[in-house]
């Protein structure tokens, strides 16, 4: 068992341009990050939302995980190339090569602890969270701060097409970070990755013996027709739906369970699907 | 503990015989690239796995993945396919390979049509691996920079000691893309001629090329003489460009890495550096093995045999460490004399006859990760 | 005319370093022309990072590539001396 001790949620929906981080970074923490970008600024943003005013200790664990990561500068080195033939910056260089936002963080909550930036085809979030439990329960790790950073990019047709979503996506951004830990003490809520894929099989057994009351959430892989299929289906289960709206990005998971946190006591189930098999995250507040 | 099976390389040395040939002769020399995008197009040393197919490389990624992956199962699984209970841990220091081509096309103004598996991104070759092979475990895809193949292995290993799968297949990936190759240029890394690993004339480092897969078990499943028996992985938040010259981070890792390994410096047979041939990176690795060890083991690079190969390093090093020792030696250090006076000890002069024991491996880079970690070969 | 005596050459100069060093708190008017610009004491608190982006921004906007950034550093240490460096002037 996994426990959540903190969350900070990042969440926005930008229409015609990146929202300038900036200064906004700037007012929350009294500094200024030169040679940061976007995603990175993003990633910071989320990150001091989660340790709140907690001094973390050093040797605190970073898991950044993220769909595409700095895609922005990333775009920008190849439209420099291509259409201008211009060098890449060196500081885009170094954030590219090592997703450096992971390092900001550090810098930014003093941290010297393992920090990894990982990624996965469907489930960035949860494989993410996987790692970090596993390196809880090994008692490998202590504290984990676990961070899902997708940003939203101004072309918007290039993002759609790179994510596989259609045209119609509304596309979003997002800084979601959970402060893990394999205490009990002062916990918010205990957290469950299952770390194996379920078939369509498995899953209905396992949403059948949901108790009474389990909110259920689905991922934006689902569509409308879907989620109230599986609601008919379980009618002991609630549908659970986040407050405040956002868009589409690959760790969007990340923002549902810290939504959850904030909005209600009780029973979570996270699922989110490849298309034909399911991953699910629980989630429970209520116990503790 | 963790068996390691077997691993399997495409680097610039070959294979086979003629890989540890060159091992055990010191010899390997790297062919050229140019930087099209400097005016003066200056040409750089750089070790590719193929010489003859440089312009594509991003349309191959695949291939190479599945080659090196297909001789591993059939050597370790001799032609039958491996448990799907299998997880993939990929390492590479761009998450960005399969995002390169879409990219390029729409900005050049024409329609990528359909991609394959419908989505592109990270972790979009560790899924293909798992489609290809009919895997089903969890799957990670790490970009840590010169440590992401490395902390895929170690995370892999974390896997398996959680019972969460019962193989692991790692991989490293690192191919010479333009954008890699203009950035190191750009940031006055690149050596123009020879890689001298802690040399008094250093000049850089040289990139190379190496795609790798490394598979893993618990040893209650299937034993090996491989082991690996722990490490720790650092975040030194020095500078984002690299490690601090005094050494303190590169020490802490080592020392978090022995403790977690629970292994005595004495009982260290020999030391994989870094050893990039930079100026700064390898004075501060030597700061860091002076304080970290009251005797420097004897210590060795292997990038003067494959050039640094970023992301890649991590497993390609380590499956080259693991066929030399297989082998008999530890090879010597090519090009590190005279030595930087600033120095404690030289790397390893001459070929050590090595067969079992315990190696640390080291491994610095960008964003300030720091990773080591110790294997062990038992007594055959 | 020789980059020393070009005002609106340094002027550009100035805002590309303030601007590739993300140093916008000090105005174009602040650097002096023979001030040290990579010194310990500068305003500026420039760094080898810094030296290596105004070298790209260089290349990218003056087309002049400076491949070795340390010798750079030497020979080239205030604003004058990177305007001669970049338009030398004809004699």
């Amino acid at each position: 068992m996994i426990f959540i001790h903190a969350a900070g949620i990042h969440n926005t929906m930008p229409r015609e341009r990146q929202p300038d981080l900036a200064e906004e970074l700037h007012t929350l923490t009294g500094k200024i990050y030169r040679r940061t970008d976007h995603f990175i600024q993003l990633a910071i943003l989320g990150a001091h939302k989660a340790a709140g005013t907690r001094e973390l200790p050093a040797q605190t664990a970073i898991y950044l995980t993220s769909g595409q990561g700095n895609i922005s500068v990333f775009t920008r080195i190849c439209e420099q190339r291509r259409q201008h033939n211009l060098l890449p910056k060196p500081v885009d260089f170094i954030n590219l090569l090592s997703n450096s936002a992971g390092f900001y963080v550090a810098s930014h909550l003093a941290l010297d602890g393992k920090n990894l930036f990982v990624t996965h085809h469907h489930f960035p979030a949860q494989m993410a969270l996987l790692a970090a439990q596993n390196d809880l329960r090994l008692g490998r790790q202590k504290m984990v701060l676990l961070g899902g950073v997708d940003e939203w990019i101004p072309r918007q047709e290039l993002a759609r097409k790179l994510l596989g979503v259609s045209p119609s996506t509304q596309l979003g951004e997002g800084s979601n970070w959970l402060l893990l830990n394999s205490e009990e003490k002062n916990a918010l809520a205990t957290v469950e990755v299952h770390p194996q894929l379920l078939s369509s099989s498995l899953l209905a057994a396992l949403l059948s013996y949901a108790p009474r009351n389990t909110s259920l959430i689905f991922s934006h892989r689902f569509d409308r027709e879907a989620v109230s299929g599986f609601m008919r289906r379980y009618p002991q289960c609630r549908l659970f739906s986040p407050e405040e709206d956002s868009g589409y990005y690959e760790t969007h998971p990340l923002f549902t369970l810290s939504s959850f946190l904030r909005q209600e006591k009780g029973r979570l189930i996270h699922i989110d699907t490849d298309g034909n098999q399911y991953m699910i995250v629980t989630l429970a507040n209520d116990l503790l | 503990m963790i068996s390691i099976l077997g691993g399997e390389l495409l680097s610039s040395l070959g294979a086979g015989e003629e890989r540890i040939a060159a091992l055990r002769n010191g010899r390997a020399a790297p062919d050229t690239i140019a930087v099209e995008a400097f005016a003066d197009q200056p040409l750089f040393p750089y070790y590719l796995i193929d010489n003859s197919s440089r312009v594509a490389r991003a349309d191959h990624i695949e291939e190479y993945l599945q080659n090196v992956t297909e001789n591993l199962f059939s050597r370790q699984f001799s032609g039958s396919s491996p448990p799907a209970n299998t997880g993939v841990f990929l390492g590479s220091s761009s998450i960005d390979y399969s995002l390169t081509r879409p990219i390029e096309q729409i900005i050049d103004g024409l329609d990528p049509g359909k991609l394959p598996g419908n989505r592109v991104g990270g972790g979009f070759y560790a899924d293909r691996i798992m489609q290809r092979f009919g895997l089903s475990g969890p799957s990670l895809t790490y970009n840590t920079a010169c440590t992401s193949s490395i902390n895929a292995f170690m995370d892999a290993a974390a896997m398996l000691e959680c019972r969460v799968i019962d193989y692991a297949l790692v991989m490293g990936l690192e191919l010479s893309l333009p954008v890699i190759v203009e950035g190191f240029a750009l940031m006055q890394l690149l050596s123009p001629d020879v890689l001298r690993p802690f040399g008094q004339k250093r000049n850089g480092m040289i990139l190379g090329e190496a795609v790798s897969a490394v598979l893993l078990c618990r040893s209650d499943t299937r034993s090996s003489n491989w082991h690996y028996l722990g490490g720790e992985s650092c975040c030194e938040i020095h500078s984002v460009a690299g490690s601090d010259p005094g050494g303190k981070g590169i020490a802490q890792v080592i020392r978090q890495s022995l403790s977690d390994a629970q292994v005595s410096p004495s009982e260290l047979t020999a030391l994989k550096a870094h050893g990039t041939g930079g100026e700064l990176m390898d004075l501060a690795e030597m700061r860091g093995m002076e304080m970290a060890f009251t005797d420097i083991p004897d210590y060795f690079s292997l990038k003067p045999y494959i050039g640094h190969t970023l992301g890649g390093c991590g497993l390609a090093e380590l499956v080259l460490l693991m066929e030399c020792v297989d082998n008999g030696f530890i090879p010597a250090t090519p090009h590190a004399e005279p030595l930087d006076e600033q120095f404690t000890s030289p790397p390893v002069r001459t070929n050590m006859d090595v067969t079992h024991g315990r190696f640390m491996l080291n491994y610095f880079g960008f964003g300030g990760n720091n990773t080591s970690c110790i294997l062990e070969k038992t007594k055959p | 005319m020789k980059g020393s005596c070009d005002m609106a050459l340094k002027l550009r100069l100035k805002t590309m370093i303030i601007e590739e060093c993300e140093k916008e708190h000090i105005k174009p008017a602040e650097i002096e022309d023979n001030v040290l610009l990579f010194s310990d004491d500068s305003r500026l608190e420039l760094d080898s990072l810094d030296a290596l982006q105004i070298s790209v921004a260089l290349q990218n906007q003056f087309g002049v590539r400076i491949p070795d950034s340390k010798s750079f550093r030497r020979h080239v240490t205030t604003i004058n001396e990177l305007a001669d460096y970049i338009q030398p002037g004809v004699q």
